[in-house]
């Protein structure tokens, strides 16, 4: 009776499996018309900077008021800091003053 | 009377190499460790952006582009305005132009074929120094053609005060920054009242010459013991004098201000005032950046301003 349990029940898990979702790919979709005049007006909703060439510096320059991240040369990089990150624990002990500058 | 304080409280701490020194964060054990990793980078960003010996740092293309404009970023002219302020108050006798003087004399060179400037090239070095050729406008600024800036004066100490601004914003209220033994910049709060430091004696170094108890500022120390170069046997350091060419006669000093750049600055220029002039100056320079402190000369005598002493202990 076991057995026969076990087989009904994986025979209606693999019809579930087979047959379970069969509208799910045709439900996705749209029918809906692509709106043409959504990105009518886009230049108007962002500003647009015009980029002036410097022909002494060789280089373009942004005249508007912009944020830029900040420049970190990545060709040559170079870690400064040790790769030792071993944190200790210590109290307040006396720091040490020397004149390496 | 010094309030007592919770000598057990622990902290992380953590060093890194940067700016050519060894640069330890110390924070309450309370905070993340990872905050450290924020700090430090915050230091190696200015290192990154700002160190004259940086290729394509701000200074870096300033010193390239001698004789012409540079477009650089606000904090550069915010330093390059404060550095000329403290250099026009010592009328010179500190001065970031003075690169080409350190190259002459072979500072930051390998230390083959060293030998004494002579004297025509020592004039020829000096007339490339002077800070008020720097020029700004605007987010521009210019150096005369044959100019060199250095940032070595200041920039660690600047790095400094950008990682105690950013530990506030935090809201850590007791840390302590000590940037290669010569900026310290420490924070407090009521758990720790102040922070203990020891000053050593500039001719033997491990010879104590007086504790500090400070709270909430920062220790500036120069001394010409600690980076010096060997030409014929004898020692020469690293702090030179605009005005002279010949590196500066006082062995150290030492300022007690409220912050590590102008700290940085002041007790660099103080290398090269002759004793005389110390005490008078000391006071004008409480009442311009509220700073105290001391210098030693080439004789050993100590000279302290008079608000010094409250922070000195003997302990």
């Amino acid at each position: 009776m076991e057995v026969v349990k076990k087989i009904v029940l994986y025979l209606f898990g693999l019809f579930i499996l087979l047959f379970g979702n069969r509208k799910g790919p045709e439900s996705g979709v749209s029918t809906q018309e692509p709106n043409v005049d959504l990105n009518k007006d886009i230049e108007k909703r962002f500003h647009v900077h015009t980029l002036l060439y410097n022909t002494i510096q060789d280089r373009l320059t942004n005249p508007a008021v912009h944020f830029r991240t900040e420049r970190i040369d990545v060709g040559s990089v170079e870690k400064t800091s040790s790769p030792s990150k071993k944190t200790q624990t210590e109290t307040a002990k006396p720091e040490d003053a020397s004149g390496t500058k | 009377m010094h309030r007592e304080q919770n000598k057990s409280q622990q902290y992380h701490a953590q060093v890194r190499f940067l700016f050519h020194a060894t640069v330890k964060i110390k924070i309450p054990v309370a905070y993340s460790v990872l905050l450290l990793d924020d700090l430090f980078s915050i230091m190696e960003s200015v290192d990154y952006q700002y160190n004259s010996y940086r290729k394509n740092s701000y200074f870096d293309l300033i010193n390239r582009s001698a004789g012409s404009f540079v477009e650089v970023d606000d904090f550069t002219i915010f330093l390059l305005n404060k550095i000329k302020e403290v250099a026009s108050f010592f009328d010179g006798l500190y001065d970031i132009s003075i690169m080409p003087l350190l190259r002459l004399w072979g500072f930051y060179q390998s230390g083959e074929n060293r030998r004494l400037p002579s004297q025509e090239e020592l004039q020829a070095a000096l007339q490339k120094i002077d800070f008020r050729k720097i020029e700004l406008e605007g987010n521009k600024v210019r150096i005369q053609k044959g100019q060199e800036l250095t940032t070595g004066s200041f920039l660690k100490a600047f790095a400094v005060d950008r990682v105690v601004k950013e530990l506030k914003r935090a809201g850590v209220s007791d840390a302590l920054i000590n940037a290669g033994g010569s900026t310290i910049r420490y924070l407090n709060d009521e758990s720790h009242p102040f922070w203990d430091i020891r000053v050593y004696d500039p001719d033997v170094r491990e010879q104590l010459l007086f504790g500090l108890k400070l709270s909430n500022g920062c220790f500036s120390t120069s001394a010409q013991k600690e980076t010096r170069i060997v030409i014929d046997g004898k020692e020469y350091g690293h702090i030179l004098n605009p005005k002279t060419g010949f590196p500066a006669a006082n062995k150290q000093v030492g300022i007690v201000g409220k912050n590590a750049f102008e700290g940085d600055m002041l007790s660099t220029a103080l290398m090269n005032v002759p004793s005389e002039q110390w005490k008078p100056l000391l006071k004008q320079l409480d009442e311009r950046w509220g700073v105290s402190g001391f210098v030693i000369d080439e004789n050993r005598k100590i000279t302290f301003s008079d608000n010094f002493n409250e922070n000195m202990t003997t302990e």
